[in-house]
């Protein structure tokens, strides 16, 4: 049995990586799980320079899920190459960095920086819902991902991954944005754009007022739409949206993710990501599967 | 309550410390999401200690609340 893959170059010991914005750089994991154990890690969304992130309320819980609007606080590219990723590197596991921008020359400066560390890839995150400038604003269209993703991809040599917003009317066709401009793999979906109201108060729950929903709750959306990527795009898929166990991952797998991202899940159990590799072998016995890759886009569509 | 204590405490200065609630996401200081900002830290480039892991008791001086 061999849960081996290797995702848009990069080795990973089985398909199961967490995703960023809920595990940190993983130092507090690490009291928890094995860190060896996961196929990757994705960091929290690093930018060039520190980043202080939005006021609180920064998250509120809703039915099968929650909002988040923490603004990407994080240290900057600099303090996490001194500090975090030697740490980091400490593990056998793919350590891949989530990077984030306000502008073209923002992102490109960072990836110029991410190029030169010891990482497998990068994640171009260009679907974070909750900063004013950059991300968003160069996610929602085919041209926007198209010409920021080009611009990094001259100066990355690193495996290249395109986080994509679902906050679009068709993720296919800016899926094939990724693919155009020589990006090695796309990875969705990022959270979806939700409002919670206090009825006592008359305020939004969020200080930001709206922020991303995340974990169960959007799972159906997500395997629908990698399973429209997967339809669209011949690069690999890093699947992410509401998974907590073997069977999700195995769902997303079906509809075409290569690999797949924990993201709110990690909350509700900081051991779900390995829970989750050991019901994906599970499911490989009962089904008599050799390789976790012979499953991927193995959905079988109903014919209408 | 707590914000009319800090500034009893800050008034009379006499040494206070609060227990702050904030929504969390983790609860182990990962996810950055139970944020509460320094008192010492400017408006236009705030700086975020974090109920979980640095609180949730505080000294009063310290935070804005």
């Amino acid at each position: 049995m061999n849960t081996k893959i290797n995702f848009a170059g990069i080795e990973m010991k089985n398909p199961v990586t967490v995703a960023s914005g809920t595990f940190g750089y993983g130092r507090e994991f690490a009291q928890f799980i094995d860190l060896n154990k996961l196929g990757g890690i994705i960091t929290k969304g690093t930018s060039l320079k520190p980043r202080s992130g939005n006021k609180p309320s920064r998250v509120c819980e809703t039915a099968s899920g929650m909002l988040n609007s923490i603004g990407l606080q994080n240290p900057g590219v600099e303090y996490f190459a001194a500090t975090d990723l030697p740490w980091l590197r400490k593990f056998d596991t793919a350590i891949i960095v989530n990077a984030c921008g306000s502008s073209i020359d923002e992102y490109v400066d960072l990836c110029r920086i991410l190029n030169t560390l010891d990482i497998d890839g990068v994640e171009l995150n260009l679907s974070c819902p909750n900063v004013k400038s950059g991300c968003l604003a160069f996610g929602t269209t085919y041209e926007g991902v198209k010409e920021v993703t080009s611009a990094v991809r001259k100066v990355l040599d690193k495996p290249l991954i395109v986080k994509l917003t679902p906050n679009v009317t068709d993720i296919a066709s800016i899926s094939k944005a990724v693919e155009d401009a020589g990006a090695d793999a796309v990875s969705l979906i990022n959270t979806l754009l939700g409002m919670s109201i206090d009825i006592h108060t008359k305020r939004p729950k969020l200080a930001n007022n709206t922020g991303g929903l995340s974990g169960p709750a959007i799972k159906p959306v997500a395997v629908r739409m990698v399973y429209q990527v997967a339809q669209k795009v011949n690069i690999p898929i890093l699947g992410m949206g509401g998974i907590i166990n073997g069977d999700d991952a195995i769902e997303f797998m079906l509809a075409g993710a290569n690999a797949i991202s924990i993201g709110a899940g990690n909350f509700i159990n900081p051991a779900t990501s390995i829970n989750t590799i050991s019901e994906i072998e599970d499911y490989m016995k009962k089904y008599k599967i050799e390789n976790i890759s012979d499953i991927v886009g193995k959905v079988e569509m109903n014919i209408n | 309550m707590l914000k009319s204590v800090q500034k009893l405490a800050k008034e009379q200065d006499i040494p206070c410390q609060i227990s702050l609630e904030e929504k969390m996401g983790c609860g182990i200081g990962a996810c950055l999401g139970c944020a509460v900002k320094t008192s010492n830290s400017p408006a236009d480039n705030p700086s975020y200690l974090h109920v979980c892991k640095a609180g949730p008791v505080f000294d009063s001086s310290t935070v804005e609340i």
